[in-house]
């Protein structure tokens, strides 16, 4: 029986390249999907890519990091499938760069992933209180509990700060969570990927010295980068019945790059 | 099913938290190792978990006795070509004795059963699993091995052995992970098993009470939520997942 099986769940930055893993991971896994990201024409080709049937896939142009736009999420949600069992918000998983200008306008770009994750968690929360069970699964970048990245990219002078210390949020916002919503029965545990094969790796990889691939892959025991369907498996667990005892949890996949 | 032929080797597999994963591993396909030191409840495990429908053979090892160990893992090789997963989960401790209380010969066994043996079995089957450029090990470690008990009752030598199996996961993880293979570990909270049941009445009322309301999920787990983990941990879904310790507390000590 597939682990999903008629589930629903609400994929936050469904367009991002692990959200969209996510996306269809669950799908092949029979979950019902709302799938939400502020890149509209990027969400619709998810979309389509996943080939379920239209009355089992939602999608939701919104802005995350504004409580007018996150709060119809969970009327929308039930309106369409009558319940919520499961929340993964990858928003902070982009495609871009962690480097930034440093100034007060990084800070506040940066920290709306961190409020968007805060406010999807408050809009669809309470719902899962209410029906005594559902999974939440944060996602965050390495550097919010190590370092930023493999290596800087030579000719980088931005400043990795902004990122990292949204990413550290998103991991202390899962462990609270996990205190307040626990007693509920909802559990909130949290996904933090390695070096993920995406286009921009791919590119930057392909720009690196050989040394600094060598360098690199020294640091990774598997020797390998991974690939978003490795992290989406990972959801995959925490979102499944086979983690039932686990919450405030961080599972790091970075074929052991940093062991915690 | 997730481990379709694979064959799996689990310690300590007669009770408890073993026998639950080595019948979570048989229900999704594995061919089962089962091994312990104590023959009637081994007999007893094999036959329950023979009627999943599991190929099961069982085997008397003293995991701490590394010729025991060299000749399981060389027979489990000659009879069926491949060791795919071990399950290092043989341990226990002897109860809440602190630093002046601990006798030599105590230390000695407590960290030969709950570390040695975890090393032992390692070693042997890395070679297999090299060879087949495929494997996964996973180590049952303890909240007691990162933290403190929960009960704040550990044992002072089982939680520096059971610390000493999450820094054996990380170097293994790496020294391995060229061969395509992931170590990892799982540190459990309470469990309830027979054992930790047993453990677990034998404290007072007040200290029981208070850890139940520690725990955000508000109860124990039950074996079967361990042996889901490590069931993951065997399968595709965890690829590129090594060297990283699944917590498993209910929240208790969320880090």
């Amino acid at each position: 029986m597939p682990d999903l099986l008629d589930r629903v769940a609400v994929v936050t930055g469904a367009a991002g390249v692990v959200g969209a893993a996510v996306a269809q991971r669950f799908a092949e896994e029979g979950a019902r999907l709302v799938l939400v990201d502020d890149d509209e024409a990027a969400l619709a080709r998810v979309r389509e890519a996943l080939r379920r049937p239209a009355a089992s896939v939602e999608s939701l142009a919104a802005d995350l990091s504004s409580e007018s736009q996150t709060a119809p999420l969970l009327a929308r949600t039930l309106a369409s499938f009558g319940q919520i069992d499961i929340l993964v918000n990858a928003m902070g998983m982009t495609e871009e760069p962690p480097w930034d200008k440093p100034g007060p306008a990084s800070w506040e770009r940066r920290l709306r992933s961190l409020t968007a994750c805060v406010l999807c968690c408050e809009a669809i929360a309470p719902e899962m209180r209410r029906q005594g069970r559902g999974r939440i699964v944060n996602i965050a970048a390495t550097a919010g509990r190590y370092r930023s990245a493999y290596a800087r990219p030579e000719g980088v002078t931005g400043t990795g700060a902004p990122s990292a210390a949204t990413s550290g949020g998103i991991l202390a916002l899962t462990r609270e969570l996990s205190l307040e919503l626990g007693p509920h029965g909802v559990t909130v545990n949290a996904v933090v990927p390695g070096w993920i094969l995406t286009e921009r790796s791919t590119q930057e990889w392909k720009r690196m010295s050989e040394r600094s691939r060598r360098d690199i892959l020294a640091e990774i025991s598997l020797g390998r980068p991974g690939r978003p369907g490795e992290v989406a498996g990972v959801v995959l667990f925490l979102a499944s019945d086979a983690s039932s005892y686990l919450s405030g949890a961080t599972i790091d996949v970075n074929g052991g790059w940093w062991m915690s | 099913m997730k481990l379709a032929e694979r064959v799996v080797i689990v310690t300590g597999g007669a009770l408890g938290i073993g026998k639950a994963i080595a019948t979570a591993c048989a229900r999704e396909g594995a061919r089962i190792v089962l091994c312990d030191i104590a023959a009637p409840t081994l007999a007893a495990a094999e036959v329950e978990i023979r009627a999943f429908g599991a190929s099961v053979w069982s085997w008397r090892v003293d995991v701490t006795d590394g010729a025991q160990v060299a000749a399981m893992v060389k027979d489990v090789v000659k009879t069926w070509g491949r060791v795919d997963i071990l399950v290092n989960n043989a341990g226990g401790g002897i109860g809440p004795k602190g630093l002046t209380e601990t006798h030599d010969d105590e230390w000695d066994a407590v960290v030969n059963l709950n570390l040695k043996g975890q090393f032992l079995c390692c070693r042997e089957v890395a070679a297999p699993m090299r060879r087949q450029e495929w494997g996964r090990i996973i180590n049952i470690a303890s909240n007691a091995g990162r933290y403190r008990s929960n009960t704040g009752f550990g044992g002072l030598a089982y939680s520096a052995a059971k610390g000493g199996v999450l820094q054996l996961t990380r170097s293994v993880a790496h020294e391995l992970g060229s061969a395509g293979i992931t170590v990892n570990a799982i540190a459990p909270g309470s469990v309830l098993s027979e054992r930790g049941w047993r453990e677990f009445e034998a404290l007072p009322v007040e200290l029981r009470e208070r850890v139940l309301a520690d725990t955000p999920l508000g109860r124990f787990a039950r074996a079967e939520e361990i042996a889901s983990i490590a069931v993951f941990l065997a399968s595709e879904d965890a690829s590129y997942v090594t060297g990283a310790t699944i917590v498993a507390n209910g929240g208790w000590c969320a880090a």
